[in-house]
């Protein structure tokens, strides 16, 4: 509750443009903010710039936010992930291939169970861009296929074709990996 | 909700739980660049100031006062180099040259006659002098650059009672004269001849007579 209280505050200060609270508002929310823009950036320095651009933004618009609408956390999220979009499509072009139904092949648990969670990030950081930024937003942030046609400006099949695309190079990797 | 498959599940949690990097003070200090851009002129937004010079981190204004001193010193420094540099040069102290005499008549000069054989033909030196006797007509000497000698100064246009004069050399053109101001004064003195021609002064002689009524008386 007291978190919360120190976020009210720092938000309406942050609408008078206090420096102070612009930056107690910012060390307040970076491990948030981090752990999303770390999904989907290549590596560190990558996800510095999604930081920076995005909490810009977020000072920049602060006057815009309407706490009757929805939570300060689901409004960051939404910022980081637009601008993580935004820089994933800098470099990447989006497959025109399309999909009914994304495939689901089987992968046994016992291999993700041991790996860690860089690891992990490892494994889905070497897909192709497009296809990794389909695969956070489905299966991470959850995502449906239409918001992230929406989000994309791609059609739900080639979402589908993305994270169909997703799982069979994830299934390849955790099984060399199992063996 | 999205149909996740069951390896998916167990991996949405293990990346959730994944440790961020510790950049929060970098990507500050490039968040508070960017919105130092946007108000620049806001005071509001300057932090409090280490002295009275100004704001910014302590230390700032020190540096400031340095490298605005050295500056302001640059320029003096430039500014008399440059002063030093641009002075006109001294004028060496020459003595006045003095004016060699010209000639104030034109003259033919033997030296430019041809030599035939080993003698130089004895040419007469002619100086076209004026002939008042000879020049009755009113004429105009006109020489617009010709100087004074005395005083060194342009002598405009000249009139003079001795009208044109004409080349004794039989060189065929007028000749135009220098003439300085004290030879044209002593021009300008020449009177004209008075009186009638034939008749002197001496006819003009008064004698005292006797008068034969005196005598007679």
């Amino acid at each position: 509750v007291i978190l919360e209280q120190e976020l009210a505050d720092n938000i309406v200060l942050c609408r008078n443009g206090n420096r102070k609270a612009q930056e107690q508002l910012y060390r307040q929310l970076y491990g948030f903010a981090m752990a999303m823009a770390i999904r989907y950036s290549r590596d560190e320095l990558d996800a510095g710039d999604i930081m920076s651009h995005a909490f810009v933004k977020v000072f920049r618009s602060i006057q815009s936010y309407d706490p009757a609408k929805g939570s300060f956390h689901a409004w960051l999220k939404r910022i980081i992930i637009n601008e993580a979009l935004d820089h994933i499509k800098q470099r990447s072009r989006f497959s025109s291939e399309e999909l009914e139904k994304a495939e689901e092949p089987y992968v046994d648990n016992s291999a993700i169970e041991k790996m860690d969670a860089a690891g992990l990030m490892l494994q889905i950081k070497q897909l192709p861009p497009a296809t990794h930024a389909v695969f956070v937003l489905y299966v991470v942030d959850g995502y449906t296929h239409q918001q992230i046609a929406g989000q994309l400006q791609i059609s739900e099949g080639t979402s589908k074709w993305h994270l169909s695309e997703a799982r069979k190079i994830l299934q390849q990797k955790l099984s060399n990996y199992k063996k | 909700l999205n149909q996740l498959l069951q390896y998916e599940q167990l991996l949405a949690e293990k990346i959730q739980q994944s440790p961020v990097p510790d950049m929060a003070d970098a990507i500050w200090a490039n968040i508070e660049l960017e919105l130092d851009k946007d108000l620049p002129d806001d005071p509001g937004n300057e932090p409090p100031s280490s002295s009275p010079g100004g704001g910014g981190a302590p230390g700032t204004s020190f540096y400031f006062y340095i490298v605005t001193s050295v500056v302001i010193t640059a320029l003096v420094l430039t500014f008399v180099w440059m002063q030093g540099n641009n002075k006109p040069a001294q004028p060496s102290v020459v003595p006045p040259a003095r004016e060699t005499p010209t000639n104030r008549t034109p003259v033919i000069d033997s030296s430019s006659a041809p030599v035939v054989g080993n003698k130089r033909p004895i040419v007469p030196v002619i100086s076209p002098r004026i002939d008042s006797g000879n020049t009755s007509t009113r004429g105009t000497i006109i020489n617009s650059a010709f100087t004074d000698s005395l005083l060194n100064q342009p002598i405009g246009r000249i009139e003079t009672d001795s009208v044109t004069i004409k080349d004794n050399a039989g060189l065929g053109a007028p000749v135009t004269l220098a003439i300085d101001s004290a030879m044209k004064q002593k021009e300008t003195l020449l009177k004209k001849p008075k009186g009638v021609r034939g008749i002197t002064d001496d006819d003009y002689k008064i004698r005292a007579e006797k008068k034969d009524s005196t005598r007679k008386g």
